[in-house]
């Protein structure tokens, strides 16, 4: 039994595996078949692309602006971590939810947003100057700062969730014990706190170092003049020259740093997993009293000055009619309507491609999912040793972040040289390839979450093998599946780069509709055609939310 | 002066209320005793400054401790979870505090191998704590506390979740460890055996407030209410319905007979006694069997005489239990007694030799010195 266990584990973990890596192959080989019969060696243009001074600086850059960018989502996720995990306070559910944010909101919504906020005409601009610091901040989000910045604000929500909800389960008596062993506040958090929760911080570091490092849209709209990342030059090598192999070894040199990440995400997923086993009973969380509270109130405004600004901005942008060249505008629904009317209504169309394409790919990306957790969970539940709990946390963590070291680029690229075609098939595959590894991440967290003697229980109680399994274990994973559903919806909805590469045009989606109208400059359109989306992503993920903690 | 003094100390977090005033000699180890939710953590929290009382003062050796913060509060405290450092070794647990009362390295590397050699746990200085067994890390845990010579040792439940044998041999660790170290300690349990073993002084806790205290021997020879004579398991209660006194004896008038006890027997007021809320308190030891000859002897209003029928016998060991339905005496029965006489199930304790069967009935004769009469609860 045990065998055929770990070998189903095996098998699903390599079909895993091997759909991750299948485009990477195939574009591959659509590079060195680009090269040629006449090359004496088919490997030096890829070794010069390596080591040509553009390549380096590049990857320069990659390192820099994500290294910067998950230190500052570090510092403003932190403090939003400690609220939620020991106080109970109106809004700590919503600070949670933000973590929807980097994986539901297509990076060219937040840009919009970003733009219309800080951007030279923004709200926060116009604030400033009334304050009397004018041109301050001009031209600061167009460097390598405000790429920074923006990366920080739009994934920080990841550490106050992964962060504060293992926080939030760590008994506190260890820090106690610190401190009535002689130790400060300070020196007690170090001891007693900091050591259980740096698995959960350095998980959450390069879940982030990763999803910046690959950053392509933010990069190409706000780090345009600092510099340019691997990302960018691997999709201008593949769209404008047409340069197959220097894509090729971009990618190559990407995937090989990002696998360093993978590897210490991995690594640090198994011992958040292992610290966290053992934390028993959650400790109470207090309502805050006055200096708790003054600091998370000011927390609070920063949080909504400089984050919820920006959504702020792009919600007043959709409701905003303009009417004259002169700039005159006024509150309306006339965006909308627009997008609403006319003999192909755009909005509709859009939204119904969204909905039919992601809603497949969605369900695609659970049954893979869902299989991949499944089996890893069979394959170590009897008399599982320490050594083989790690084993099986560490493998499900590869394959499950192995999707994150790919180029997306070069993804699309791979599936569209695999599939030698365009169209809705490939956009599913290519959207389920993107969101199966977070269905499998939480439903891995609800496998193992699932008490064995509680189906042990119904069968002492009468229950057949197949009743107990229905009744009790399917019974207790469904509300995990269905949030894991909705949290692939969301992602598959608010994915832009697989439709605007494998779609050939064929189908609009919400987000692609967005593309369009943002490069025609019809901004407040485009605002409008975000909130709509917006909801739909949302919707969503609060319903994952009302099952589920972690993603 | 004594060595740790508490008092008027309050605290309260939503609908609980937490008041205490008591004191320790130096040397002496307290038992704080009580059922779950009874605020004895809570008691044990607010002396280490780990939650922070509404009012009241704390003092230690002297001085008052109660606005320091606990890490200048010179104490040591072991957990109910041990709250050990699991990423580190033994010794470096031991030598955190050391470390932060800035002890010279040499001196730190010295205590902590005598420390070691006392406590036999050498073996654990180089092993992490998450290889070690449940008995070896609550060893690793007490060293930790008292590696920096506390002025008082604060326990919570530290053996709660131990299995019985193990639990039996640390109480004897930490009782004879004590003794040798001459350490002061306030040890918060809700297990009686564990209190009758390490305990110099018990403080019994309920509903937040201490309601009784003494001596383990005191208290459970002459215990305060109702409410402890249950929650210890010291005996049975028979509701008085009125006190007499006859021949210069005080006795007690029950729906199960009259029964005489002590001078100065009675704690409860005539106002208790008066509204039902007074029990005749008999020690499980106090009964004993009269031989059968007696069985059919009519007794008329003798005093001290039980007549039960014998609803089981559970045999413990060294001794039996037998347990109990009390018969009402005929005139209460009908009468005075009411819903009081609807018996509960007593339980007696008796050598294992006493021949008794089940489904017999049985009469016993009560010892009237052992005996009490205690109100439903002090309040304090």
């Amino acid at each position: 039994m045990r065998g055929r266990d770990t070998s189903l584990l095996w098998s699903f973990g390599f079909l895993a595996a091997a759909f991750s890596i299948a485009p990477l192959v195939a574009f591959s080989f659509s590079a060195f078949a680009g090269m040629g019969k006449a090359d004496a060696s088919k490997t030096l243009p890829l070794l010069l692309a390596l080591v040509s001074p553009s390549t380096l600086s590049a990857l320069r850059f990659s390192l820099v602006q994500a290294a910067l960018s998950t230190v500052l989502a570090l510092l403003v996720g932190f403090p939003g971590a400690f609220f939620v995990a020991r106080y109970d306070f109106r809004g700590r559910r919503f600070f949670m939810a933000l973590a929807a944010v980097p994986f539901c909101l297509p990076a060219i919504l937040v840009i919009l947003s970003f733009i219309l906020y800080y951007g030279k005409n923004g709200y926060f601009s116009l604030i400033l100057a009334r304050l009397g610091y004018g041109s301050k901040g001009e031209g600061l989000l167009y460097s390598i700062w405000g790429l920074v910045f923006v990366h920080a604000f739009y994934n920080f929500p990841i550490v106050i969730q992964n962060v504060g909800s293992v926080w939030a389960k760590m008994s506190r008596s260890r820090e106690e014990a610190a401190r009535t062993l002689g130790a400060g506040k300070f020196r007690s958090f170090a001891a007693g706190t900091l050591p259980y929760l740096l698995p959960s911080i350095l998980q959450s570091a390069s879940l982030i170092f990763l999803f910046c490092f690959f950053s392509f849209t933010i990069v190409l709209v706000f780090g345009g003049l600092a510099g340019s990342t691997l990302e960018v030059g691997i999709y201008r090598a593949i769209r404008f020259t047409n340069d197959r192999p220097k894509a090729l070894a971009l990618a190559l040199l990407q995937t090989a740093i990002a696998l360093l990440v993978v590897g210490a995400f991995a690594h640090f997923d198994r011992k958040n997993a292992d610290a966290s086993k053992d934390f028993g009973n959650p400790p109470p969380r207090h309502r805050p009293r006055s200096f708790s509270l003054l600091a998370i109130g000011a927390y609070s405004v920063l949080i909504a000055v400089f984050f919820l600004g920006p959504l702020f901005a792009l919600t007043a942008e959709a409701f905003t009619v303009r009417y004259s060249l002169a700039g005159e505008s006024r509150f309306g629904l006339e965006n909308f309507a627009r997008l609403l009317t006319g003999p192909a209504p755009l909005l509709l169309r859009a939204a119904g491609s969204s909905l039919s394409l992601s809603g497949l790919a969605a369900l695609a990306a659970v049954i893979l999912g869902f299989s991949v957790a499944a089996s890893s969970h069979n394959g170590a539940r009897r008399g599982q040793t320490a050594k083989a709990f790690g084993f099986r946390v560490s493998m499900n963590s590869w394959i499950t972040a192995l999707p994150l070291a790919l180029s997306p680029a070069v993804i699309s690229a791979g599936w569209s040289a695999l599939m030698d075609s365009s169209g809705e098939l490939l956009i599913v595959i290519g959207q389920m390839a993107i969101a199966w590894p977070f269905v499998a991440r939480s439903l891995s967290a609800a496998f193992s979450s699932l008490d064995r003697k509680r189906n042990e229980a119904a069968r002492t109680l009468g229950a057949s093998p197949l009743q107990a399994m229905i009744r009790v274990d399917a019974a207790l994973i469904a509300p995990s599946v269905a949030s894991a559903a909705a949290f692939a919806f969301s992602i598959t909805m608010g994915d832009a780069n697989i439709p605007l590469i494998l779609g050939g045009g064929k189908r609009e989606t919400l987000p692609l509709l967005l593309y369009r109208l943002t490069s025609s400059y019809r901004f407040s359109e485009a605002c409008a055609v975000g909130i709509v989306l917006a909801l739909f992503t949302s919707v969503a993920f609060f319903l994952k939310e009302r099952t589920h903690e972690t993603p | 002066m004594k060595h740790l003094e508490v008092s008027g100390l309050r605290f309260s977090q939503g609908d609980f209320n937490l008041q205490a005033s008591f004191s320790l000699d130096r040397g002496m180890t307290g038992i704080i005793l009580g059922p779950s939710g009874c605020g004895k953590t809570t008691l044990l929290r607010c002396i280490a400054g780990l939650e922070r009382p509404d009012a009241g003062e704390i003092t230690l050796a002297g001085t008052a401790i109660n606005l320091l913060p606990p890490e200048k509060r010179n104490l040591g405290f072991i957990f109910q979870d041990l709250a050990l450092f699991d990423h580190v070794s033994g010794r470096k647990n031991i030598e955190f505090g050391l470390k932060l009362k800035k002890t010279p390295k040499a001196e730190t590397v010295a205590s902590i191998a005598s420390l070691a050699k006392k406590l036999k746990i050498e073996a654990l200085l180089d092993r992490k704590p998450f290889s070690m067994s449940g008995g070896e890390k609550q060893r690793l845990a007490f060293a930790r506390a008292i590696a920096t010579k506390p002025g008082l040792l604060l326990m919570d439940e530290p053996l709660s979740s131990l299995d019985a044998p193990l639990r039996r041999e640390l109480r004897a660790y930490l009782r004879s460890t004590f003794s040798r170290e001459g350490v002061t300690a306030l040890h918060v349990t809700h297990d009686v055996e564990e209190a009758l073993e390490l305990g110099d002084e018990i403080f019994i806790m309920n509903h937040g407030r201490i309601v009784a205290r003494g001596e383990p021997r005191a208290i459970f020879e002459a215990p305060p209410d109702a409410w402890c004579v249950r929650f210890l398991g010291l005996g049975f209660l028979l509701p008085v319905l009125s006190i007499k006194t006859q021949g210069g004896v005080g006795i007690a008038v029950t729906p199960f007979g009259l029964y005489a006890y002590p001078p100065k027997g009675c704690k409860a007021s005539k106002d208790e006694i008066d509204r039902g809320e007074a029990h005749l308190y008999i020690p499980k030891r106090a009964a004993s069997l009269l031989p059968d000859s007696m069985k059919h002897v009519d007794l008329g209003s003798s005093i001290g005489i039980l007549e039960a029928e014998v609803e089981g016998i559970v045999f413990q060991g060294t001794f039996q239990k037998i347990e109990l339905l009390p018969t009402p005496t005929k005139k209460d029965a009908h009468g005075a007694a009411g819903p009081a006489a609807a018996s509960n199930h007593i339980e007696v304790e008796m050598d294992s030799a006493a021949a008794i069967a089940k489904g017999e009935r049985a009469r016993f004769s009560i010892e009237p010195g052992k005996c009490s009469i205690v109100p439903e609860r002090v309040h304090s």
